[in-house]
């Protein structure tokens, strides 16, 4: 009977029960709330955002199952153009991973390609360190027609094999934001 | 061999699709491994296989569309290819089904058996088990810390940068330092003499310092392994703050990481594990999907591969069926299908050559019956034919010519078809079926019937037919019209009686008349009164005997005298006017002259016809008596491509007897006391000899109607 039962969600969910859960979007994924400008002591311009990471029930379940997520921050330096697409100035993809280290019992987040880790004793706090975000642009000069787009992309091939077709059709994966484009005030 | 240029790419192309779905599925069984290099290529390989589905299912529904139809429009080989795949499909299917259906069972029992309690406990005890041990280590640290803080409480900041390294070894801590609420670092010390800064805490550990007073921690190094962070605050007068890092020994870090390692993993094993049957169920539900459209779509092509020579076959047998019997099929293969088909070609060529053979025989068999048919069509004597049932197999022209039936059309009937059609044949006909089914003798028989132009008199003769084994299949009547020659001999011969009366009788009668005279005028003198009366009266009636001789005599002369016709185009109707207007000037009698229209030419001896007029008037005189009414009707009629001058005369006498019809334009038949009874026969004779016919009008029944029918000129 259970095997039954089995092959029969099994069959189901390879005909119709992959179909994309419905509800529940607005209530997790990834905000980014306010992007700041400022310059550094070398002229360089720095890009501080405040995102929001809300995580829905699965993802926090496997983060607390030890189960790593990962993010990828797109960040595209832009500059208006008539009668035609953005000018791309300058891009950058910063990585964000979560996970959870059972012996300490602590969230780590590890920012960018760096191999130290920031230890958080609980998942909010972890999720509030992710949402500060600091880049350095770089130098250049800026015009009124140049304008900022940050894109908070999950990445789902990040996940364990079994997990990746679940979270392709499920909305409790889609933990990704959509391009938001900032105006590049000095 | 071009079907097979044309089919062997298919083949290739089915057997790629079939290696690539193969490959795709080995691929995705590899890349759910999550140690597997393709398994970032997992949920690719995934859709590619959901592809390789979907395309795989359009071909299945397209070939299974396609033999719908054809069972539908009942195609050659269609039924039998529907036989095969059903059996192939249910051999397949019943299998791979029960295979699924263990493998997933197993499948999932399997993933269940991996996750326990006691294994969930174990895995948290230990776990636990490190994560006390590390506690202790940290507590003792703590415990050093405070008292090497409390050792540097109250002394100067130059001093604790002096005793900061004995401190540091005394505890065996690997990097030690004090430093201000502000963060500036007022002395260090490290085990390694390369790091100039010590590792300061950052924003939360300096905002739970300032909340707190202390901070400790166990915490990942730069190096990968695990160090502990212990802060205390120095009692000062000033706020100054004792930072010890104590790295834990590489074995227990070890220890530590394999035990975290194996637990995250079971944990996320175990997290998974919902996730896990699901992932192999769609790995195998798409191996066992794959594998079987892959196989029935090939099942369809090699199917319709073996059923192709088949439906050739049928295709073949049908165009045989329908006569096509140079149908040649292609040889497709040198297989027992092929020997076949071989077998089918040759028989075919045999069955062709027979069937021109056939042909050939019967062309001449019907050419022969054509020339018979022609024969027999323009043979004078009619003939039928009938089978063993004594229905009409065959009638020649002659037949219709002379009975004036068109026997033809009664093909397939019996002789009583036409009794009912013509009972005026009533006679004939009966005669015929009775002597037909009388048995299977020879016979000829001379038939008389009425006709309808007078008395026909046939000469019959019956034949049965009999097949080669001795049964009797039929009969063949053969029969001619033997009237007229009938006729002809009996004029003939009272042609000879006349001439021979003439010359026999005629010549001693003068002799005997003037001798006669003779006797009377030398006697009559010599005679008594009386006695002279006596031979006066002999004498008279021997000379008035011998005239009524001569007048007969000369009768028989003009009938038996040969035609001499002073042959002359005139009307008939004026001629006809002139006999007529003759005769009712000397009598009582009343002539009516019906005639349809004003010209009828003849061409004909107005004597001779004038002569049958007036013996045909006499005759009805006399059958009158002297008083009646006499019709004369003349008409233009059409008969058998010929114009002809009907003339009718009709009376109100006595009539004629039934059986004298047939006989009454003979000589010597009269139903009148005096008289020859050479008239009507001198009439026939003269119409006759103007190419006319005379018949009795047996449907009048007022008296005696007699029509002559003569040719328009």
């Amino acid at each position: 009977m259970r095997a039954y039962k089995s092959v029969a969600k099994a069959v189901l969910m390879s005909v119709i029960g992959l179909l994309p859960i419905s509800g529940g979007a607005d209530e997790y994924g990834v905000r980014v709330y306010s992007v700041e400008f400022s310059r550094s002591a070398e002229q360089t311009w720095i890009l501080n955002a405040r995102l929001d990471f809300r995580l829905s029930p699965a993802a926090t379940d496997a983060v607390l199952h030890g189960v790593p997520l990962s993010w990828q921050v797109k960040l595209r330096w832009l500059k208006s153009r008539t009668f035609w697409w953005d000018e791309i100035r300058a891009e950058k993809t910063i990585p964000l991973t979560l996970q959870y280290q059972a012996l300490l019992n602590q969230f780590a987040v590890r920012r960018g390609d760096k191999p130290e880790v920031e230890m958080f004793a609980s998942l909010n706090n972890a999720l509030a360190e992710m949402s500060r975000l600091q880049v350095n642009l770089g130098t250049g000069s800026v015009g009124t027609e140049d304008k900022i787009a940050i894109k908070v992309v999950f990445d789902r091939e990040a996940l364990p094999t079994p997990l990746r077709p679940e979270a392709w059709l499920s909305q409790q994966w889609d933990l990704s934001s959509d391009w938001s484009v900032w105006p590049f005030q000095k | 061999m071009a079907f097979s240029k044309i089919k062997l790419p298919v083949g290739l192309l089915a057997m790629a699709l079939f290696g690539l779905v193969l490959l795709s599925l080995q691929l995705m069984s590899s890349a759910s491994q999550a140690s597997s290099e393709l398994s970032e290529m997992y949920s690719w390989l995934l859709v590619v296989n959901a592809i390789g589905l979907v395309v795989l299912f359009c071909l299945v529904v397209v070939n299974v569309y396609s033999l719908v139809r054809q069972l539908r429009k009942q195609e050659a080989g269609s039924r039998l290819t529907f036989r095969m795949l059903s059996l192939f499909v249910l051999q397949a299917l019943a299998p791979a089904a029960i295979v699924f259906y263990f493998s997933m069972q197993f499948l999932h029992q399997s993933i269940d058996s991996w996750f326990n309690v006691e294994i969930d406990r174990a895995m948290e005890d230990a776990l636990e088990l490190s994560q006390v041990s590390l506690d202790q280590r940290m507590r003792w640290h703590i415990k050093q810390t405070r008292l090497v803080a409390a050792a540097l409480a109250n002394k100067s900041d130059t001093l604790r940068a002096l005793e900061i390294a004995n401190w540091r070894e005394t505890i065996e801590s690997s990097e030690m330092a004090v430093f201000t609420g502000s963060g500036r670092i007022v002395a260090s010390s490290s085990v390694n003499p390369s790091d100039i800064l010590p590792d300061l805490p950052d924003e939360q550990v300096w905002l739970q310092l300032k909340q707190n007073g202390q901070y400790y921690a166990i915490e990942p190094d730069e190096e990968g392994g695990i160090q502990i962070r212990v802060i205390q605050k120095i009692q000062n007068d000033e706020p100054r703050f004792l930072q010890a890092l104590f790295t834990v020994p590489v074995r227990i870090a070890d220890l530590a990481d394999s035990i975290e390692f194996a637990f995250v993993r079971y944990q996320e094993m175990r997290f998974l594990q919902k996730s896990l049957k699901q992932s192999f169920s769609l790995a195998l539900s798409l191996v066992l999907l794959l594998s079987l459209l892959a196989a029935i779509w090939l099942a369809f092509i090699l199917i319709r591969n073996i059923v192709a020579p088949v439906k050739e076959l049928v295709k073949g047998t049908q165009a045989v069926a329908a006569g096509h019997y140079r149908q040649q099929l292609p040889v497709l293969a040198q297989d027992d299908l092929g020997f076949l088909v071989e077998s089918f070609n040759l028989m075919t060529k045999r069955i062709a050559r027979s069937r021109d053979e056939a042909r050939a025989a019967s062309l001449e068999v019907e050419s022969q019956r054509v020339y018979l048919e022609i024969i027999l069509a323009n043979l004078t004597t009619g003939v039928i034919s009938f089978d063993a049932d004594c229905k009409i197999r065959t009638a020649n022209q002659a037949a219709y010519r002379i009975l004036h039936i068109p026997v033809s059309r009664f093909i397939g009937q019996e002789l009583d078809a036409l009794i009912d059609d013509y009972p005026e044949m009533a006679d004939l006909l009966e005669t015929l079926r009775d002597l037909l089914k009388q048995g299977d003798e020879l016979w000829e028989r001379r038939i008389a019937f009425m006709g309808p132009n007078g008395r026909q008199e046939l000469l019959c003769r019956g034949t049965p037919l009999f097949s080669q084994d001795g049964l009797r299949v039929g009969a063949v009547v053969v029969f001619d019209d033997v009237t007229d020659l009938i006729q002809a001999q009996k004029n003939a011969a009272w042609g000879e009686v006349a001439r021979r009366l003439a010359h026999e009788i005629k010549n001693p009668l003068t002799p005997i008349q003037l001798s006669a005279e003779r006797l009377q005028h030398k006697l009559r003198k010599e005679l008594t009164e009386e006695s002279a009366e006596i031979l006066n009266r002999s004498t008279r009636t021997i000379v008035q005997q011998v005239e009524a001789m001569k007048r007969m005599v000369d009768d028989f002369a003009e009938y038996a005298r040969p035609a001499k016709k002073q042959v002359k185009n005139i009307n008939l109707l004026e001629l006809v006017r002139d006999v007529m207007n003759l005769y009712a000037l000397q009598s009582d009698i009343r002539f009516t002259l019906a005639a349809e229209g004003n010209e009828f030419p003849v061409e004909v001896d107005p004597d001779n016809i004038r002569q049958v007029l007036h013996n045909l008037i006499k005759n009805a005189q006399e059958a009158m008596e002297g008083k009646g009414h006499i019709e004369i009707r003349l008409r233009q009629v059409h008969k058998n491509n010929l114009d002809y001058v009907e003339l009718a005369i009709y009376d109100e006498g006595t009539g004629l007897e039934s059986d004298q019809i047939t006989r009454i334009f003979e000589p010597y038949v009269t139903n009148k006391i005096k008289g020859t009874g050479l008239g009507l026969a001198i009439v026939k004779k003269v119409v006759e000899e103007h190419g006319g016919v005379i018949w009795v009008d047996s449907a009048y029944n007022k008296g005696a109607g007699f029509v002559i029918q003569l040719p328009g000129a």
